[in-house]
């Protein structure tokens, strides 16, 4: 995918380009990482369809909807991304990366990311937060789950307690929150 | 190495700073799209789901959504891969009778199927009721077998002859390929394998039933130029090595009933017609599943007769409960035949269902369960 071969300054090792932020920050990454973002990519073949990108890093792609502390996030990800998803082999592999993944922050945070994955088109991110945010939901009580999320319950209390009993083997050997 | 943006020296505002975000995470979690609390649902083990439906009506409502559950089954597969997900995929319960109370089970062999991984081999784990213990073994084909698919699942396994059968589909073009044998009882280190008959269909789906010791298939072509009849074949000289004959190929449109509903769907545009069971003692009746709608049908004269009607389209009553079990009455016996061995659920089941069922037993007709996941 790279277009080393058009760019004209040779010293330069890939291409960059440069994307601006909701709050009008400007990133210049390389091409390899942008073009992770499948939005982006897309954006960006457009452009060049249009022949404006032959300029190269001149263009600049505008996501209006991401935030410059989001995007520097996901671009920081995007660049130790290889050792990340597959599924852990064993037990020990997977606590390294539940470590990994409790790096990016309280559950906002991680909504932020997910969000801005889904817009990007960024699959790997997406799995990845994802899986970051059900690492602290997971076996957890729903009044957990409910506070972490700040959801209210709005079920009447006896439809309440209908679910719980109807499952109520689901609700055996939850974790300690 | 922080990853700052380029701008950042030139200005400075009222940036909001990392991870002290000011606002408290259901804002967040309450402006997500649907589509985007599955995401994070997904990776979610299935039992923190199931809980996750009284966290609210929405949460509820999202979790029950039947586009939900087969998403949510789809990840799963794509994440960890059919095989290692789905090691087996159906459990078979083998019975003999107390002479003096036939209610009681005395002996009997749970076998678990695991889904080939090495073509020439299958893992099984045999539970025996006389030592009370798993066994695991590897048994030998005669043939390369393929990777359970939908297909296999969708067809079960069937026991006749106290051999348990079961089909191979191609992994690829999803055609059938033959069907596999085993025997727990008496030979559990090798299957054996049968080829299909020649004018089967190979790439429609097919039933697999019993008659009187014999196994037979029975297809009804999905594909609507081919669907006006259905076909029974079945399977002779078992020990050498078999031959398939075809026996009946009944057209839907030949057939009569005092019940002018059942001619109705017969002769409807591609009628919902499947198998249930073949009669114990008449070769040329059939039970099939007309709807909800049981129905004995001689394959020779196109006679039907109504034999019974299915609560709720299949749907059956759980217990005490108001638990409704979405139930394909694919497979049905007759409780007059030898009753070993009788399916169990092919897939996970909720606990404290899995004791429940049997009790359906002490009816006239109990179902094989084929059931889904139900969250």
């Amino acid at each position: 995918m790279s277009n080393t071969s058009e760019n004209p300054n040779p010293s330069s090792s890939s291409a960059k380009i440069t994307l601006k932020t909701s709050d009008n920050e400007l990133f210049e990454v390389e091409e390899a990482v942008a073009m992770k973002f499948c939005t982006v990519k897309q954006y960006f073949e457009d452009e060049k369809d249009n022949d404006v990108a032959a300029r190269g890093s001149s263009t600049v792609i505008p996501l209006p909807n991401v935030h410059s502390a989001v995007l520097a996030r996901l671009i920081s990800y995007c660049k130790k991304l290889p050792q990340s998803n597959a599924v852990a082999d064993n037990h020990e592999e997977e606590e390294t990366k539940k470590k990994e993944r409790k790096q990016y922050g309280t559950p906002g945070d991680l909504v932020d990311l997910i969000s801005a994955a889904n817009y990007l088109d960024f699959k790997e991110g997406l799995e990845f937060f994802n899986q970051a945010l059900a690492d602290h939901i997971q076996n957890k009580s729903v009044e957990y789950v409910r506070k972490f999320f700040g959801i209210k319950g709005d079920f009447e209390p006896h439809e309440e307690e209908k679910y719980r009993e109807e499952y109520a083997w689901a609700f055996e050997g939850v974790d300690e929150d | 190495m922080a990853i700052e943006p380029i701008t950042n020296l030139k200005r400075r505002k009222e940036d909001r700073t990392w991870t002290q975000s000011s606002k408290p995470s259901y804002e967040f979690i309450n402006n997500l799209s649907d589509s985007l609390l599955f995401e994070i649902l997904y990776p979610l083990p299935w039992l923190s789901v199931l809980r996750c439906k009284s966290v609210s009506k929405r949460w509820n409502s999202l979790i029950s959504n039947p586009y939900f559950v087969k998403s949510f089954i789809h990840h799963r597969r794509q994440q960890f891969g059919m095989h290692y997900l789905e090691p087996s995929f159906t459990l078979l319960l083998q019975y003999t009778y107390d002479h003096k109370d036939p209610c009681v089970t005395t002996r009997y062999k749970v076998v678990r199927i695991c889904s080939p991984i090495q073509r020439n081999q299958i893992e099984m784990e045999i539970f025996s009721s006389e030592t009370g213990e798993w066994c695991s073994s590897v048994v030998s084909s005669p043939r390369g077998l393929n990777y359970f698919n939908y297909n296999t699942i969708d067809v079960g396994v069937v026991a006749c002859n106290t051999m348990l059968h079961w089909v191979d589909v191609d992994e690829r073009d999803k055609m059938i390929k033959g069907f596999v044998g085993f025997d727990p009882f008496n030979d559990a280190q090798q299957c054996c394998y049968i080829d299909p008959p020649t004018d089967l269909l190979r790439d429609e789906f097919i039933s697999l039933g019993v008659f009187q010791g014999s196994l037979r298939i029975y297809q009804r072509p999905w594909l609507p130029i081919k669907a006006c009849n259905f076909y029974v074949w079945e399977l002779e000289d078992y020990i050498n090595a078999g031959t398939w004959c075809l026996k009946h190929r009944v057209y839907f449109k030949d057939m009569v009933s005092d019940y002018p509903g059942l001619v109705k769907i017969a002769k409807g545009f591609h009628p919902p017609v499947d198998l249930l069971a073949f009669h114990p003692n008449d070769g040329e009746l059939v039970f099939l599943q007309f709807r909800n709608y049981v129905v004995l049908c001689n394959m020779r004269t196109g006679v039907l007769k109504f034999a019974g009607q299915l609560q709720d389209m299949g749907k059956i009553l759980l217990g005490n409960s108001n638990n409704f079990v979405t139930v394909q009455a694919k497979s049905a016996f007759v409780l007059r035949q030898p009753l070993f061995p009788t399916q169990l659920f092919p897939k996970p089941i909720p606990p404290p269902l899995l004791s429940r069922p049997y009790r359906s037993s002490s009816s006239s007709v109990g179902f094989c369960w084929k059931s889904e996941y139900r969250i």
